[in-house]
This record gives C-alpha cells, sequence and structure tokens, in this order.
C-alpha cells in the first residue's frame, strides 16, 4: 500500500488500514523491542499505538505529505519512544551504532511531545475516582453544569461546578506530579522560543 | 482573578459562550497574560486527550484491532482473571479487616441513625394553638398522634396515606412533611424523598435537612453530601451537624 493510501486509511479511521499497518510493520517493532531492553509483547503494542497516534496527530493536517517510508517512520517513532521508556526506567540500552535514531523531522518531535501530554492526562485520569471520572466526562462531553447536576443527581448547578473544578483541580495535580511532566512542558517552551 | 473564576471564563471562551467584547478580552489576555495563556493550553490539551476528539475516536479502532490480533492477551486472559479473582478475595478479607478494625469508619445507616431525630411535634401545636401558624389538619394530627404517644410508627404512615387519597384538593406541606417523617420512620427514604421534594411552603431548614437524610438512608452518598454541603453554606439551624456529617462522610470515603 502507498503512502497516501496508508495516511488517507488514517483519517479515514479505516480499519483494514490498520489492519493492514499492524500485520506488515508489527513484528519488526516486537523483534526490537523483545532484543533491546528485554521487553515484551504488551509494551511491543502499546508502543505501536502511540506511534500510530503521533502519525495520525500530523495525518489530521490536510496538507501533510509523507516524503518518507511509512515503514521507516513508524519504526523510528517506536524506537524513540521505546529509548524514553528505558531512560526513565533508568536503564542504559547498549545501542549498536546503526540503531541509533535517526533525526526525525522537527514536526514529529512536536507530534510526539504532544502524543505523549495526552498520554499522561488519560493514564492520570484513569486514577481519579469514579465520582471525579463521570463529572469531567460529561463535562469533556459538553454537558452544561445544569444537565450534569440533573443526571448526577446533584443539589445545585453551582454544586456541578465545583464538583467539576475540584476534580480537574486534581487531575492536573497529579499530571504535574509525574516526572515526565516537566520535561513535556520544557520541550513545548523552547519550541515557542 | 482567582483560579476558579479563570477557570470558568476559559470554559466559557473555549465553549464560545462569550460576547464579542469578552472574547476580545480573554484574546487580550492570552497575550499579555503568561499563566493564562498557560492555563488555556492544559485545557485545550485536556479537552483533546479526554473529550470525544478525533484522536480518541481513531485510538478505539486502533485498539480494537491490536485487541483482536494478540493472541498472547487472549492465552493470558484465564490467568489473569485468575489473579484478579484472587485479588478480589483477598482484598474483600482485607477489608472486612480493615472495617472491624477502623475506629472512625462511618456506613450511611449510622451516621443517618445518628443524626436522624423526627421533629418535635409538641412546638407544631404549640404554635398552632398560639395562633401563630396554621392550625394542623386534623388526620394529620392523628397519624401524629399515633406515632408519638402510641409509638406505632406503621399504623400512622397508613392512616397519613389513607388520609392524602381521599383528598380532593392537592395535600398540605404539612401533610408532606409528616409524609416523609413517618416513610423514614418505616424505613422507606425513596417515598420520604418524594414527600420531601413535595413540600411546597414553610419547613426552609427542615426540607433540605430531610432530603439529605433521605439519600442518606438509601446509601446514596454523593447526593447526600451534596445536599449536606448546600445545607453548610446557608445560615440553617442545621448548618453544625451537616458540616458534622460531610466531615465524616469523607473519612468513610
Amino acid at each position: 500500500m502507498e503512502n497516501p493510501l496508508l495516511i488517507k486509511g488514517l483519517r479515514d479511521h479505516d480499519t483494514t488500514t490498520i489492519e493492514y499497518i499492524f500485520t506488515r510493520f508489527f513484528p519488526m517493532i516486537e523483534n526490537y523491542v523483545k532484543s533491546n531492553g528485554n521487553g515484551n509483547r504488551q509494551e511491543a503494542e502499546d508502543l505501536f499505538m502511540n506511534a500510530l497516534e503521533v502519525i495520525y496527530l500530523k495525518a489530521e493536517d490536510e496538507n501533510f505529505e509523507l516524503h518518507s517510508a511509512f515503514s521507516s517512520l513508524l519504526f523510528e517513532i517506536c524506537k524513540r519512544q521505546w529509548l524514553n521508556i528505558l531512560k526513565r526506567r533508568k536503564r542504559t540500552l547498549p545501542i549498536a551504532s546503526g540503531q541509533q535514531p535517526e533525526v526525525l523531522e522537527k514536526d514529529f518531535q512536536t507530534a510526539i511531545e504532544t502524543a505523549e501530554r495526552y498520554q499522561l492526562y488519560r493514564e492520570k485520569f484513569r486514577k481519579l475516582s469514579e465520582g471525579c471520572r463521570r463529572v469531567l466526562s460529561l463535562a469533556l462531553e459538553g454537558l452544561s453544569m445544569r444537565d450534569i447536576a440533573y443526571k448526577l443527581g446533584f443539589a445545585s448547578e453551582g454544586y456541578a461546578r465545583k464538583r467539576k473544578f475540584k476534580c480537574k483541580q486534581k487531575l492536573m495535580q497529579l499530571v504535574r506530579m509525574d516526572a515526565r511532566y516537566p520535561e513535556l512542558m520544557n520541550h513545548g517552551r523552547r519550541r515557542k522560543k | 482573578m482567582g483560579e476558579e473564576e479563570r477557570n470558568d471564563l476559559i470554559d466559557a471562551f473555549l465553549d464560545g459562550h462569550l460576547a464579542q467584547p469578552q472574547v476580545e478580552a480573554v484574546e487580550a489576555l492570552m497575550r499579555t497574560d503568561p499563566a493564562f495563556q498557560s492555563a488555556m493550553e492544559e485545557e485545550k490539551a485536556l479537552r483533546e486527550a479526554l473529550g470525544p476528539s478525533n484522536v480518541n475516536a481513531f485510538l478505539k479502532v486502533v485498539k480494537k484491532v491490536v485487541e483482536e490480533r494478540s493472541p498472547e492477551r487472549k492465552k493470558l486472559a484465564r490467568p489473569v482473571i485468575l489473579r484478579i479473582a484472587l485479588a478480589a478475595v483477598l482484598a474483600g478479607v482485607l477489608a472486612a479487616g480493615w472495617w472491624a478494625l477502623k475506629p472512625q469508619s462511618r456506613s450511611s445507616e449510622e451516621l443517618f441513625a445518628q443524626y436522624f431525630s423526627p421533629p418535635a411535634n409538641s412546638k407544631i401545636f404549640r404554635d398552632a394553638e398560639a395562633g401563630q401558624t396554621a392550625a394542623v389538619e386534623a388526620p394529620v394530627q392523628v397519624a401524629i398522634d399515633s406515632l408519638y404517644y402510641h409509638g406505632n410508627n406503621e399504623e400512622a404512615l397508613l392512616r397519613l396515606r389513607a388520609y392524602g387519597k381521599h383528598l380532593s384538593e392537592t395535600p398540605s406541606s404539612d401533610y408532606y412533611f409528616w409524609l416523609g417523617i413517618l416513610s423514614l420512620l418505616n424505613g422507606q427514604p425513596d417515598q420520604a424523598l418524594k414527600a420531601f421534594s413535595a413540600i411546597r411552603a414553610g419547613y426552609p431548614y427542615e426540607k433540605p435537612w430531610y432530603i439529605a437524610l433521605s439519600h442518606l438512608k438509601a446509601g446514596r452518598r454523593e447526593q447526600a453530601r451534596s445536599t449536606f454541603e448546600a445545607i453548610a453554606a446557608t445560615d440553617s439551624p442545621y448548618q453544625k451537624d451537616a458540616r458534622a456529617i460531610i466531615r465524616s462522610l469523607a473519612e468513610g470515603d
């Protein structure tokens, strides 16, 4: 399948395209993760999903065109993320010179950071209490405070607003306490300069 | 600008609920106030990461494909389920031990029992006799009489309901109030909630207090908490008790 078709498939959330990408390219990612840093299949699957998110974030831009091979890009993003994971686990990986990650286009570096930031939010969201997750989910779906109060049986719209604020504060507190947060924010600030 | 106020402003801006002058003010703040700009970016990222965004819809499809093609995950499923079941049993045993030993742990039922006391009817009669309030309807008095002087809550509730069914007009707030109290005494919190909610006049402090207690009795801690919080925020005679219950609910979570 050619690059434009793959990108179109991703933009359209096309299952066949995603199945093709998985069947065709996942084995090399799995092999890399298992033979470098003693990773397992599940970790390789997580990397694969994260890498596709990065490419999707780029592909959302209609003017986006992919100039390198899709497989190389996918592999490089996975490699980059895997090395970051190992670094955070304080594990060094004996990398042969040929395995050094290539320099990705600046735009992709930005997309990786954005995706990592989203992943951090999702991870911390799952750690909130069920009540908080419900309030925030309804608010993110666009329900008014009045509707949220009604749906969750709160006494007033004001209470729903207060609860949502507290839950969001809690979420951001969890996000900011994570070791990855300063790194992600620094990348963001450097980009703006 | 406080954090909460800033948060509301950002939400209104992103939801498109601001008028043009306010939009311009927000845009100016974004140019001049780095903290505001940072909060705006955080909110946008939060919405993109957790909301119904394109990227989340896309990830759902990817996840499904990966899970369907993951034989190892399927093979792992059974041991994982067994491990989860064992962990659940262990957690249950630990939780039971913790529950037995925890001195401050308070269930909704315990809190209800501590704070629910039927109102002193004598005050109503006294007020009625002194001409300060409208006289309580005779059948309601019968029910109250039965309750207080003979201690037969079940009979009192039956009489009151029978009286309500035969009324040609909407029952009074007194009727609903005592229907609520008697329902609570008979262990019927949902009926009590309906009755208290139907009170139209009078009982400005009692109505929310007993609604909150009805939620508590029914085990709906979240709804009870929000109603107690509303009481605690007002100048109510129940304010102190509401605050104490909120603290106990927080300890029990």
